[in-house]
């Protein structure tokens, strides 16, 4: 269900977790914290063009070596917003091996070409795979996460995740098959608890984030954007009944035509808007309540500025035909590191690598079948 | 660039702990040296694998099993890999293409003239070889689109008498016969339906007559020009290639704009489906030009097929012309699957003159 919001919000404590108080965060917020501790805000010292030069390198190479070269593509990407993103003057790295990207790639091209041909050959087949991709999702958010988290490191110590495969199918697979008979009611607790797997079982050396915050947080924000969508989406149910009904069919199909368009667009804006505030709202709750060891984070993220980015990349991107994307790329990754700022209690020296053994010993074996990237 | 020598400043952790110290490294031909102020550390050379560059990012020097060295001192490090002191990734040239605008300028124009020219020849070339490889059967297996789904939106079975059937069925296969000996033709009628005035190939080598085509026909050498243009279809196995050209520009697009931005997957179906219809619209100026082969070795006057054209066109102008259609009085032929009627008779009657 909700992977995205647990993903973008994984994503942005990884890209994105440093130092000085900046003038971008609101004093009364950080009043409190910074009291107790070093504040670290995120930086990312990444720009657009010198980011398009690896972009376009990168493309080029893909596209002659016929997709081949895009694993280390990625690889070079990583590395370059990984080691622009610096937290109390230490970059983050990314560990990943061309090698490992290209076999997860292979094989992700070869179900992509499974699912092409069964869709147009056999259906049945292909509701059956449908069926099988859905069941093996959660094992595929955990071979993700445990891959991501494995080939990334701060200061020469990993991060790892540490989530059972049992735990991510109650999570991902069998809470969900709730929300039907919930009326969509579970949503925000479904929010929780994906959030505190992903959260709850990340660590960095030996030591373990944690997540303090409960499914009140996830209503009050759910349902401020429900109340937002009846009320605006109400306000224009309304108006188009009043305006079709008991006109004769010939007047509304009339009256429609002309005005679909802006209620087309309308609707597109607010659903839009919903899903920006939802993001960022969750995605400030789950930062400011993280905690590692005595450690915590302040997220200064807000709906309007990150619908501001969203919107602006759009029009920056189809304005150009794509040409600039690395420019989208790094406002993005620029503005997830300067909203995240590590408050820290005491030393952040004192974190201890964990052993290797420690890290596979809870795999289950998964992570040794998936030692590859299956994420695209 | 090239040096055996060299004094990096950066910072020292050990591997174990979060502690980050800044350091010294200074590494000669003999050995390297760490130095934190408080601590000393000798390595031998082999005990160094120096990160390749990208961009301006940190660059992390790995001291074999006694932690990392971090350093901005880009220039110096890289005249130690260069001159084979420090072991490193030699993905130098990978950096240099990234730094210099010159090759980039050079990229953007190769990226465009590769796509271009991978849109307008390498895919369909691809697509041909490909399609043209597999066994006949797979043409069919491979599409959904089979009888039973067009039976959908034509309007059953057909008003025309069983003789005149079989009349133009006999005709028609004879003609397949000739031209493409071995191919599964079969001849079938129905009500147009949705569809009125039509004809169509089915991937299996199905052509269906709609009555309402058989109906707007003057006489059945037009009827003739038509088969031909559908058999075109079959012998040169479209519905295939159609199927893998858009498979390949669909994850063409993915892969480009999916690097770019939340929400840029939508961006990625126009183009795609403007590259069908521009992929469609060759398929079909392909299936005119067989026609026009088959026509001439039949002996039946190209101009059979040209007025068969204009007919249906103006057939089906009356009944779907659109307000934008009746303003720009012609289709946009972007927007469409099938080229502009006056450029297919324009190649028609191109190809006459030639003779």
């Amino acid at each position: 269900m909700n992977y995205p919001a647990a993903s973008a919000a994984g994503g942005a404590i990884l890209a994105g977790t440093e130092a000085q108080p900046s003038a971008t965060i609101p004093a009364a917020q950080s009043v409190q914290r910074s009291m107790s501790g070093n504040r670290h805000q995120v930086q990312f010292h990444g720009n657009g063009g010198e980011f398009f030069r690896i972009w376009i390198v990168n493309l080029v190479l893909s596209i002659l070596t016929l997709g081949i070269y895009s694993a280390w593509a990625k690889v070079r990407t990583n590395r370059y917003f990984y080691g622009n993103t610096e937290v109390a003057g230490s970059h983050f790295e990314y560990l990943a091996e061309p090698m490992q990207i290209l076999k997860g790639r292979l094989v992700a091209v070869a179900l992509f070409a499974l699912f092409g041909v069964a869709a147009e050959l056999m259906p049945e087949l292909y509701l059956l795979l449908l069926v099988g991709f859905y069941l093996a999702l959660p094992l595929i958010v955990v071979a993700s996460l445990r891959f991501a988290m494995k080939m990334t490191a701060w200061r020469g110590i990993r991060f790892s995740h540490r989530g059972s495969v049992g735990s991510a199918y109650l999570t991902f697979l069998l809470l969900p098959l709730l929300i039907p008979f919930t009326l969509l009611l579970i949503l925000p607790y479904l929010a929780l608890r994906q959030n505190q797997f992903v959260f709850n079982n990340l660590w960095f050396g030996r030591s373990c984030f944690k997540l303090n915050i409960g499914a009140g947080v996830f209503y009050k924000i759910y349902g401020i954007a429900t109340l937002i969508f009846l009320l605006v989406g109400g306000g224009l149910g309304y108006m188009v009944a009043s305006n079709i009904a008991g006109v004769g069919e010939e007047a509304a199909a009339a009256w429609s035509a002309d005005n679909m368009g802006w209620i087309l667009g309308i609707s597109y804006v607010l659903m839009s808007g919903l899903f920006t505030y939802v993001s960022a709202a969750s995605a400030r709750a789950v930062i400011n309540g993280l905690t590692i060891e005595k450690h915590g984070f302040d997220s200064t993220i807000t709906t309007p500025a990150l619908a501001w980015l969203y919107v602006s990349n759009l029009f920056l991107v189809v304005l150009t035909l794509g040409l600039a994307a690395p420019w989208a790329k790094v406002r993005m990754a620029r503005y997830h590191a300067e909203t995240t700022t590590l408050v820290a209690d005491g030393s952040i020296d004192d974190f201890v690598a964990a052993q290797q053994s420690e890290i596979s010993s809870v795999g289950e074996g998964v992570s040794d079948i998936f030692e590859v990237d299956i994420a695209l | 660039m090239r040096q055996s020598a060299a004094r990096l400043t950066g910072a020292y952790s050990d591997g174990q702990s979060s502690q980050s110290l800044s350091a010294v490294l200074l590494v000669d031909a003999t050995g390297a040296r760490l130095d934190t102020g408080e601590r000393q550390i000798i390595f031998a050379l082999e005990d160094l694998a120096a990160e390749s560059r990208i961009g301006n990012t940190p660059r992390v020097i790995r001291l074999n099993g006694s932690g990392r060295f971090v350093t901005r001192d880009h220039d110096q490090l890289d005249g130690l890999v260069t001159s084979g002191v420090v072991m490193g990734e030699n993905k130098g040239w990978i950096h240099r293409l990234e730094s210099h605008w010159h090759t980039v300028l050079l990229s953007i124009f190769g990226l465009i003239l590769g796509a271009s020219a991978a849109f307008v020849w390498g895919i369909p070339a691809v697509a041909k070889v490909a399609a043209m490889a597999l066994p006949h059967d797979t043409t069919a297996a491979v599409s959904r689109l089979s009888l039973d789904a067009v039976e959908q939106i034509l309007g059953g079975d057909s008003a025309l008498d069983a003789e005149r059937q079989d009349e133009l069925r006999a005709r028609f296969l004879e003609s397949a016969d000739t031209h493409a000996p071995g191919l599964p033709v079969q001849v079938e009628f129905r009500d147009g339906g949705l569809l009125g005035a039509n004809a169509l190939a089915l991937p299996d080598g199905t052509i269906i007559f709609t009555d309402e085509l058989v109906a707007l026909a003057e006489n059945d050498n037009e009827l003739a020009g038509v088969f031909a243009h559908e058999l075109g279809h079959v012998v040169h196995r479209h519905s295939l290639r159609q199927i893998i050209q858009g498979s390949i520009i669909s994850i063409a697009a993915a892969v480009y704009f999916g690097d770019a931005t939340a929400g840029a997957s939508i961006l990625a179906a126009a183009p795609v489906w403007l590259a069908d219809m521009a992929y469609s619209r060759d398929l079909e100026l392909e299936a005119d030009d067989y026609a026009y082969e088959v026509m001439t070795s039949e002996g039946l006057a190209p101009h059979h097929f040209s007025s068969m054209l204009e007919r249906l066109t103006a057939a089906h102008y009356n009944e779907v012309e659109t307000e934008t259609e009746k303003e720009s009085g012609e289709r946009k032929d972007y927007f469409s699957s099938h080229p502009a009627t006056s450029e297919r008779i324009a190649r028609f009657e191109a190809r006459e003159r030639q003779k």
